[in-house]
């Protein structure tokens, strides 16, 4: 309901403290976004371009950052001699597949968990909400012995089933609370006309919609973003981006040139990502605890 | 106390004028109400006074001292809000007293002036409570109790009663206006319920799409609207209005329609300007200025057939069908007419009114 | 008068129509709302939860194999030592040793010192920007910059950094270094400095979470009693400390829960910045587990490290959820 600020009477301290906020903020701005500015840059750098730094304390200087002649190279030896589309196809394929399966089994058990009530709700629940909360590291152990006994490592489906580790209770928890914003009074009148509780279900599907699509985006972001599943138990056959850009870094010579590539094309497609579901991502990653 | 002049004061949202050129002179001590539907700019009016937006254009003076740029807090103003705006994690104590701690008055006068403005509004087994516990009369009078604790040189009331069921709602009027004179604060009271501008206000401003339609007591503004949407908004049941054509005959002008004619009373017709002497006009008359009776009368009448009978307890409104339009008239439970059967109504003719056709504009 | 309850106009043999909610015709005999439609419930046991249970069940039997059966893997394996070949009960030695054992204790104060870094700092900062730029001519443009840093790959973020930190052809150190706060050691370098590196980094990515999560908390504040506060003679600042942090506060102590659970879960960016070093610096307590269980394959170790991390783990999740329910408790 603040939509419309409240209105403000400026002192001339309030002014003074007003352009002083204005300059934290542009200085922030610089803050955050100039790495993205040195990653995109230096991407087409090639190497002696890109260490080149202007004398210590010259700010004057720093138009040297933008001193070079731009080259595909880098992202030529990504895709040619590193085989990245493999490997965003990995991300794609453990990402989505991983996504997908979460939000399908994910949303039956959220609709059940907000129509249905029993002992022991609280409980079920609190369970699956701290599957969530588990420290990777720690959830990853038993997963990879269990696993490798499966002869799953290694395997993109052995991937997809980790990542859904993570995926399936967020989903169920977010879902959840979307299902509970559709009154269960519209399934009645379905059935009061003759639906069974299934096709009910799935007349009230199209009100959930939105909610399940921006899910299914950030489900997308957290597979793909991850680093820890992908290098243990996605070793060898099912490796993903984050885990390739690793890789370039080799005990003997580090590929600057190839990681800032190779930033890009993981970061790339996640930005986009962000601004389609801006308006999710506060609850998405509060699971749900702050509504905006 | 203060007398609040608003002088030329405009009031912009981006573009879009939500207050014209507004006039107004609240004289000190009187209970003046701003009276008209949602989005007639009532609110933002009172608003500005409060200083919670700003003044686009024009001055707003309390007594002689011109307030636009003074924050709200230094403008000695109280208001009660629509909603209450009460503070959730203080106590009703608290809530009032808090005008009072951010002037930093001491305990003692706290306590005094707290307990005495709880006493006036019959709150005194409430303070300790906290907002949620309270039912919405409640809340109310804890927000008229924080208002009224210091001695501000206005009253602000936003709609305060809307919310409340409405028998609390009559009751509530009574309250309110006996408390404005007691303590004597000029007061400006926003609202969109005509009734409760009539019965409490010394002054009405009525407003409608930002401009001011017309200033007056209640009685000027009841039985002298200045034009036809304000004569149609204030009143209840609301004033009827029939289109019929001003026919000059010699020195009289002739009403005509095609279910009556009735003249007009000599000293109305001078009031009419001659260019509306053989036009079109509005005419408007209020249900009780009206009788009804199923036997033809002597005098010019209108005839017309019974749509519908209402019995209002004490009175009964009876609806009747004209060719183009229909009118409501008051009369006594025991009329015996039915729906369908032909009527006859009687005009009371220094009740009546005619408006132009065109602006709506009183010609009497 | 025609039969009003008729204008919806029933086409009872239309498949298409029978889904759509309607007024009940008196044509169709109109099925009471019996216990058999209600929603189950403790209030309403004739109702069929079997149906929802059966509904539930496929997401349950696959949580319970990814979650129930590792924890009570852990649970066994920490009492045992070895890999999976070859293992071999020891009972309680592997917590006895890990009470003796100075990484694993060093890895609770390094992991407790560094969330305290960034909480404070991410706060403190994400905050204040969510008040600057609350209500400002530029506010979507700078919120979605600011979000940024949040959709990049943790281990991505952490190999930006290592370039940019670099001594030798970083920016950001030839930022410090040309503002006099570094020498010309790289901060990575050196065991005092390593960790305030991996500080700037999570403060880097996770500052905007804050500031959406204060942004949305300052929305949420009622306009109402802001007004009223600065009618009864409230000044800006007096109004902040009475009107909006009580109303923010439940909000940032979800996010700061949050963040304080989710410095247990990533550690992507230390892996890739500092592998824990230099001189075990920077060896917060998930570091270490890493390193126990797949450096050095002690699972039976790695067990008993990931079960002390769950256990604290849980007691943060019950806090978190006892607050998640406050805000939504009458607010007058």
């Amino acid at each position: 309901m603040a939509s419309r600020d409240v209105v403000h009477y400026d002192t001339p301290l309030q002014r003074i403290l007003r352009i002083l906020a204005a300059v934290f903020v542009v200085f922030y701005l610089i803050w955050t976004l100039l790495p993205f500015v040195v990653m995109f840059v230096s991407s087409f750098k090639d190497l002696l371009a890109a260490f080149k730094l202007p004398a210590v304390g010259d700010w004057s200087g720093i138009g040297v950052f933008f001193d070079f002649t731009p080259t595909l190279t880098h992202y030529q030896t990504l895709f040619y001699e590193n085989n990245f589309s493999r490997y965003i196809l990995n991300s794609l394929i453990a990402a989505g597949g991983s996504a997908l399966i979460s939000v399908i089994f994910g949303s039956l058990a959220a609709y059940s968990l907000s129509r249905v009530d029993f002992r022991g709700k609280a409980d079920l629940f609190f369970w699956i909400i701290s599957t969530r909360m588990a420290p990777v590291v720690a959830v990853m152990v038993p997963l990879f012995a269990i696993f490798r006994s499966l002869d799953l490592v290694g395997t993109l489906p052995g991937l997809i089933l980790a990542y859904t580790t993570f995926n399936l209770p967020f989903a169920i928890w977010i879902l959840k609370g979307f299902f509970d914003n559709v009154p269960y009074g519209i399934e009645e009148a379905q059935m009061v006309d003759g639906a069974t509780r299934l096709q009910a279900f799935w007349s009230i599907l199209p009100l959930v919609a939105p909610g399940i699509g921006a899910f299914l985006v950030l489900c997308v972001l957290f597979a793909w973003n991850d680093f820890l599943f992908a290098a243990i138990i996605g070793s060898g056959g099912a490796k993903t981006l984050p885990v390739a850009t690793r890789e370039l870094v080799q005990p003997q010579n580090i590929q600057w040139g190839a990681i800032m590539a190779a930033g890009v094309v993981t970061t790339a497609p996640m930005m986009l990502l962000g601004l389609v579901i801006r308006k999710y991502l506060v609850t998405g990653l509060t699971m749900g605890a702050v509504k905006e | 106390m203060a007398t609040v002049t608003i002088k030329n004061v405009w009031k912009y949202y981006g573009q879009t004028p939500a207050v014209k050129d507004l006039n107004i002179t609240c004289p000190d001590g009187s209970f003046v109400s701003i009276l008209g539907p949602s989005g007639c700019g009532k609110s933002s009016t009172m608003r500005m006074l409060a200083g919670l937006e700003h003044i686009s254009a024009g001055d707003v003076m309390f007594d002689d001292v011109r307030i636009n740029d003074l924050a709200p807090k230094d403008r000695d103003v109280a208001m009660v809000f629509e909603n209450y705006a009460l503070y959730p994690h203080k106590t009703v104590y608290e809530n009032i007293a808090n005008p009072l701690r951010l002037r930093n008055a001491s305990d003692a006068t706290i306590k005094q002036r707290v307990s005495g403005a709880a006493k006036v509004l019959e709150i005194e087994h409430l303070l300790e409570r906290r907002p949620q516990e309270l039912s919405g009369g409640q809340k109310q009078r804890v927000a008229i109790g924080r208002a009224i604790v210091r001695e501000p040189k206005l009253f602000l009331f936003d709609e305060p009663i809307a919310h409340l069921d409405a028998k609390l709602r009559a009751h509530m009027r009574g309250e309110i206006k006996h408390l404005q004179k007691t303590l004597g604060t000029t007061m400006i009271y926003v609202t969109h319920d005509q009734l409760e501008a009539l019965s409490m206000a010394d002054y009405i401003a009525v407003m409608h799409e930002g401009e001011l339609q017309q200033w007056g007591t209640p009685s000027e503004i009841f039985n002298h609207p200045v034009n036809a949407w304000v004569a149609g908004f204030v009143g209840e049941p609301a004033m009827n209005f029939v289109t019929a054509g001003l026919v000059g005959e010699g020195d009289q002008v002739i009403l005509t329609h095609a279910d009556f004619e009735i003249p007009l009373l000599p000293s109305q017709v001078g009031r009419l300007n001659g260019a509306a002497k053989t036009g079109f006009a509005r005419m408007g008359v209020r249900p009780d200025a009206l009788s009804i009776s199923m036997t033809k009368p002597a005098e010019p009448s209108i005839t017309g057939k019974i749509f519908v009978n209402e019995l209002l307890g004490g009175d009964m409104l009876v609806e009747v069908q004209l060719k183009d339009c229909r009118m409501r008239i008051k009369t006594t439970p025991e009329f015996a007419g039915k729906p369908g059967e032909t009527c006859h109504l009687t005009v009371n003719r220094d009740k009546w009114h005619i408006f132009d056709a065109g602006d709506g504009h009183a010609y009497f | 008068m025609t039969d009003t309850l008729n204008t919806t106009g029933l086409k009872r043999d239309s498949g298409e129509d029978r889904f759509r909610a309607r007024a009940v015709s008196s044509e169709v005999e109109a099925r009471p709302i019996t216990a058999e439609l209600a929603a189950p419930s403790r209030f309403n046991p004739a109702a069929t939860k079997s149906y929802y249970f059966y509904l539930m069940a496929p997401a349950i039997a696959l949580l319970a194999f990814i979650s129930l059966y590792p924890f009570f893997w852990l649970i066994i394996m920490a009492f045992q030592k070895g890999d999976m070949g070859a293992v071999q009960w020891v009972g309680f030695k592997n917590f006895t040793d890990l009470a003796k054992d100075g990484r694993f204790l060093s890895g609770w104060v390094l992991l407790f010192k560094y969330s305290a870094m960034c909480l404070f700092l991410q706060v403190a900062i994400g905050v204040l920007l969510a008040l600057i730029v609350n209500g400002a001519k530029y506010e979507k443009f700078l919120v979605t910059a600011f979000l940024m840093p949040m959709m990049m790959a943790p281990a991505v973020a952490g190999l930006l950094w290592l370039f940019l930190f670099n001594g030798t052809f970083g920016w950001y150190h030839w930022i410090f270094q040309s503002l006099g706060i570094l020498g010309s050691g790289s901060i990575l370098s050196s065991a005092k400095t390593a960790m305030y590196a991996l500080v700037i980094v999570d403060v880097w990515q996770w500052t905007p979470l804050i500031t959406l999560i204060a942004l949305a908390g300052l929305k949420r504040v009622p306009r109402d009693q802001i007004e009223a506060n600065m009618v009864d003679g409230a000044s800006p600042l007096r109004n902040f400390f009475a009107i909006i942090l009580p109303n923010l506060y439940p909000v940032l102590l979800i996010a700061v829960l949050l963040r304080f659970m989710d410095n247990f879960r990533f550690i992507d960016h230390i892996l890739v910045l500092t592998g824990g070093g230099p001189a075990n610096s920077t060896k917060v307590l998930p570091i270490y587990l890493f390193e126990v269980a797949f450096k050095f394959f002690d699972l039976g170790r790695g067990a008993a490290i990931a079960l002390t991390l769950l256990i604290v783990t849980i007691i943060l999740g019950k806090i978190l959820v006892g607050v998640f329910d406050r805000p939504t408790k009458g607010r007058g």
